[in-house]
């Protein structure tokens, strides 16, 4: 089956509630979310990469681009000629859609040599044959259709009279339009109402009138429909999944934000430096801080600690998100990394699901010791805020012992947790970094021990106390000696 | 387009000014005249004070045309207001015969009626080119609308628009025989329909195909309904055009209609001035800010007996930075405060002011906070007054533009009141950097002290025992 996106079966799949987690659905669309959902297998990560570093080279982005904007076309015209109803649409919408057929075979050719677009190339071969045809019988189709294209009615009380009409009189509104321009008046619009639909019962009277035309134009239509094969249809969806990321990729190079294709390591491992959570660019607007992320067998477990508002959350989002990225052939945020074939990917967030009130610790409990249970160094799992529900002494227990059977497993995990506890365990933490008493910097960094609490914050709310006005006053760029 | 508010295509951009009501303008409007229409106006106009002083002079010689009663503004209010009557009759009927026809109004219908609409506008450009012809204004304002009434009314093409009005104002799909133009589109869809010629005559099919007997091509066997609904395709197609005409000639025409408005005012405003028996001058515009015996407008149009009210200089040269006023309850500081901020307001107009003599600095905006104990603020998740009002002189601190005029009148007095001046001074130091100077009433006495030593900070104070004159601390 001819595809841009798969050569082997995927490797896996993610579960919707990742996606709703780490809160992708609301931002990209549910296509791409369905591509994303499937993890490709290590040759077909290559494979996409391949297009996506193309993609960054303008000759062959204009090339794919003009591809896809004629597979769209086809697909269009394939519909309108597919639902006209009546002879005369179908005759007029015939060459459309045969012309964009032959245009979206022959935007398929190409010299590239990966293993994608060598298919794209040998089924454009295969059809040329047909192609050549078709350009006759188009020709033809469109003298026909010249002739009845263009008429003039009279009509009064006695009937309706119908001639063909070479030349272009003035209707009554061109007039109207014309004296209005010259009076000051310039119509911004084309001043046409929109094209309307032909009543069949009009179209029986035109082909009375040209009955020859009509019937010549039908049989060829007869010989020619057989020679359109549209399955080259289904590249859309895959071409839209590539242009989307790349256009992605694009926002994120226009706000510095670091793009790599990763390694993809043979050893269990997730290693990138300057990472970022691409979902900021989306959002528009915000800070992006990039992070380093280091996991790899014997340490492939951590905590995620400190302050409120201080990029907890955005560091594991940014590291789902690449992972899910890397495992789609995606481009990857970071300045470089290095990440193995994950085959599974799991999160966890309690206060999405509803698990914070009390009384379902136990079944939050056993079910993600059952998932724990199953893992392996094959799955990358993320727990935010779990055991809410739990008090203080008994959740720093069980966060440690779920993130000890994760490390024993080999499987990897990162776990957000306010639990200061648990920076007394084997597991090692990754912290936000405060400076200057309250100013979060978004930097995460390992670090063993470390209870502080961060917990008050301050907020000078309006920016109008004398420290953020004074430093306004220096922004306008003058003397303080008045102050 | 022609406007009688802003020479040019200049259109002001800016947000209008706030709060001018906590300065009493809706009874100063109110006192000038009790049309609403005419008031709306004006406060329109008001509410963005003009800053270059060539538009302001444009105004100017308007107002003095009119007040000098070359032509009554009045009249030619109620014409120009013609143009929203016709339109607004012309989408009147339309609507009545869509309700008519079930939501599908028969086109050649709205043919009529669209016509008829263009005919009448025709008419009134006439109408109001017979009262321009024999009038002699000085301004540039006025001389421009004579012209361009004058083209329309004199112009070929007009005549001709006219005549197919009064054409197809009575045009019969039933009755008549119509030539269209059909083109058939790629996707085999009627792109082209349109109307060439209609004839009443029985023949005039015959010679719209140029041959006596049956036209070449044949005859379509077509229901007598699907005809119609050609025609009528054809007929919405020429009502269209005929809905341009009447758009342009209503989006040129319709918007004098409320800039003669703010005319009417002004006139009635002159006359008021006049009637209180004070001097009104229009200002020099310069570079300072120099009005001599200012009355405050307010008291001036309210009060029984205007001769009470007691005039006030005000001064806020180039080289100041700020204006302080404190004084006791009652002592006038607010009354001050509001005649400096309206003649500033009312000068940016293109109005008078009620004035012995006065030069202004035009500032590049005006921005206004009044005491939050004189304002209405709303509840919600916000916690207080203070907290309200601080978000309002964010917003005014961040806004603030080089060559603005800040006018404070008891802010920050909901607070600790040292605390209030030294948030308030800090505050004041910012707009001064950024180019913008201020006007403040206050109370809070901490704010003397805090500008005690700076020369380009004037501190007045308004004394109820001095004959409520403001004058030099």
């Amino acid at each position: 089956m001819l595809s841009l996106l798969n050569l082997r079966e995927p490797a896996g799949e993610i579960p919707a509630s990742v996606f709703s987690d780490i809160s992708l659905d609301k931002l990209l669309s549910g296509r791409e979310i369905a591509v994303l959902s499937h993890i490709c297998a290590p040759e077909d990560i290559s494979a996409r990469q391949e297009i996506f570093m193309l993609l960054e080279n303008k000759p062959f982005y204009d090339w794919l681009h003009e591809l896809y904007l004629n597979l769209k076309y086809l697909e269009k015209s394939k519909y309108l000629f597919e639902n006209s109803s009546h002879e005369v649409e179908r005759c007029a919408l015939f060459c459309g859609y045969a012309e964009s057929y032959v245009s979206a075979v022959e935007s398929m050719k190409n010299s590239y040599k990966s293993k994608f677009l060598a298919a794209l190339n040998g089924e454009a071969a295969l059809r040329d044959t047909q192609l050549t045809r078709l350009k006759e019988g188009i020709s033809e189709h469109k003298k026909l259709w010249g002739i009845i294209s263009n008429n003039r009615l009279s009509i009064s009380p006695n009937g309706v009279y119908v001639k063909f009409a070479a030349d272009k009189a003035a209707t009554v509104s061109d007039t109207v339009y014309r004296i209005c321009e010259r009076l000051g008046y310039v119509s911004t619009s084309d001043n046409k109402p929109a094209a309307s639909k032909m009543s069949p019962r009009l179209a029986d009277a035109l082909i009375g009138l040209w009955r020859g035309e009509f019937r010549q134009m039908a049989l060829l239509r007869e010989e020619l429909l057989p020679l359109i094969n549209p399955d080259i249809l289904r590249l859309t969806d895959d071409l839209e999944f590539y242009f989307s990321m790349n256009r992605l990729r694009e926002k994120a190079a226009a706000k510095r934000v670091s793009v790599c294709y990763p390694e993809i390591s043979e050893e269990p491992r997730y290693s990138a430096r300057g990472l970022s959570d691409v979902s900021l660019i989306l959002k528009d607007g915000s800070k992006i801080v990039p992070n380093d992320i280091e996991m790899a067998a014997g340490e492939s477990a951590f905590f995620i600690r400190g302050a409120n508002g201080g990029g907890k959350t955005t560091f594991v989002r940014a590291a789902a998100i690449n992972l899910i990225m890397f495992l789609s052939g995606c481009p990857v945020y970071a300045k470089s990394a290095e990440i193995s074939p994950f085959t599974r990917i799991i999160t966890h967030f309690p206060e999405n699901e509803g698990f914070s009130s009390g009384g379902r610790l136990e079944n939050e409990v056993k079910r993600l010791r059952e998932v724990v249970e199953a893992a392996d160094a094959q799955c990358f799992m993320i727990f935010n805020e779990t055991f809410t529900g739990a008090d203080e002494q008994k959740g720093t227990a069980l966060a440690l012992e779920l993130m000890n059977k994760v490390s024993e497993k080999g499987a990897f995990a990162l776990f957000v947790t306010h639990f200061h506890g648990v920076c007394e365990g084997e597991i090692p933490s990754l912290v936000t970094v405060v400076s200057g008493g309250s100013e979060r910097t978004f930097k995460i960094v390992k670090q063993v021990g470390g209870r502080s609490s961060y917990a008050q914050d301050i907020l000078r709310k309006y920016g109008l106390d004398r420290e953020s006005l004074m430093s306004k006053i220096k922004e306008a760029g003058n003397d303080q000696s008045a102050l | 387009m022609i406007s009688l508010l802003y020479e040019s295509d200049f259109r002001d951009k800016r947000d209008a000014v706030a709060h001018l009501d906590d300065l009493m303008l809706g009874k100063i409007l109110a006192a000038v005249t009790p049309d609403i229409r005419l008031q709306n106006a004006a406060r329109e106009v008001l509410e963005r004070p003009l800053t270059d002083p060539a538009q302001v002079e444009y105004r100017r010689e308007i107002v003095r045309d009119f007040a000098a009663r070359k032509m009554s503004v009045e009249r030619l209010s109620a014409l120009f207001g013609g143009f929203g009557d016709i339109r607004s009759d012309y989408n009147d009927e339309k609507s009545r015969l869509f309700r008519l026809f079930g939501g599908r109004a028969d086109s050649s219908e709205l043919l009529g009626a669209a016509a008829g609409a263009v005919q009448k506008l025709i008419e009134l450009i006439n109408e109001i080119y017979d009262i321009l012809r024999g009038r002699t204004p000085k301004s540039k304002g006025l001389n421009a609308l004579k012209e361009r009434i004058t083209e329309l009314s004199e112009s070929q093409d007009l005549r001709y628009l006219y005549n197919l009005a009064v054409k197809f104002h009575g045009f019969s799909s039933a009755e008549n025989t119509t030539e269209t133009e059909l083109i058939i589109d790629q996707s085999g869809k009627i792109s082209g329909l349109g109307l060439i010629s209609t004839q009443k005559s029985e023949r005039a099919q015959k010679r719209a195909f140029g041959r006596k007997s049956e036209p070449e091509g044949g005859r379509a066997a077509l229901f007598p309904e699907e005809a119609g609904g050609i025609i009528s395709a054809s007929a919405k197609e020429l009502c269209e055009a005929f809905e341009f005409v009447i758009s342009s000639l209503c989006g040129e025409f319709l918007r004098l209609n409320y800039d003669l408005n703010f005319y009417t005012f002004a006139v009635k405003y002159c006359d008021a001035l006049k009637n209180a028996g004070v001097p009104a001058v229009y200002a020099d515009l310069g570079d300072d800010t120099d009005i001599r015996g200012l009355y405050d407008l307010y008291l001036l149009m309210t009060l029984p007996e205007p001769e009470a009210v007691v005039a006030n200089d005000f001064r806020l040269s180039n080289e100041v930075k700020g204006m302080l006023i404190t004084g006791k309850n009652s002592s006038g500081k607010t009354v001050y405060l509001r005649a400096a901020a309206m003649a500033l307001i009312f000068t940016a107009a293109g109005l008078p002011i009620p004035a012995k003599a006065a030069e202004i600095a035009l500032p590049e905006e005006i921005l206004l906070q009044m005491a939050s104990a004189e304002r209405a603020y709303h509840g919600g998740d916000i916690t207080g007054r203070f907290e309200e009002e601080v978000i309002d002189i964010k917003q005014i601190a961040d806004g603030a533009a080089p060559g603005a005029l800040v006018v404070l009148n008891e802010v920050f007095q909901t607070t600790d009141y040292t605390e209030g001046a030294e948030g308030l001074y800090y505050i004041l130091e910012l707009l001064n950097r950024k180019g913008a100077k201020w006007v403040l009433v206050t109370h809070l006495k901490r704010l003397e002290k805090l500008f005690e030593g700076d020369k380009r900070v004037i501190k007045l104070r308004a004394d109820e025992n001095k004959d409520y004159r403001v004058l030099i601390d």
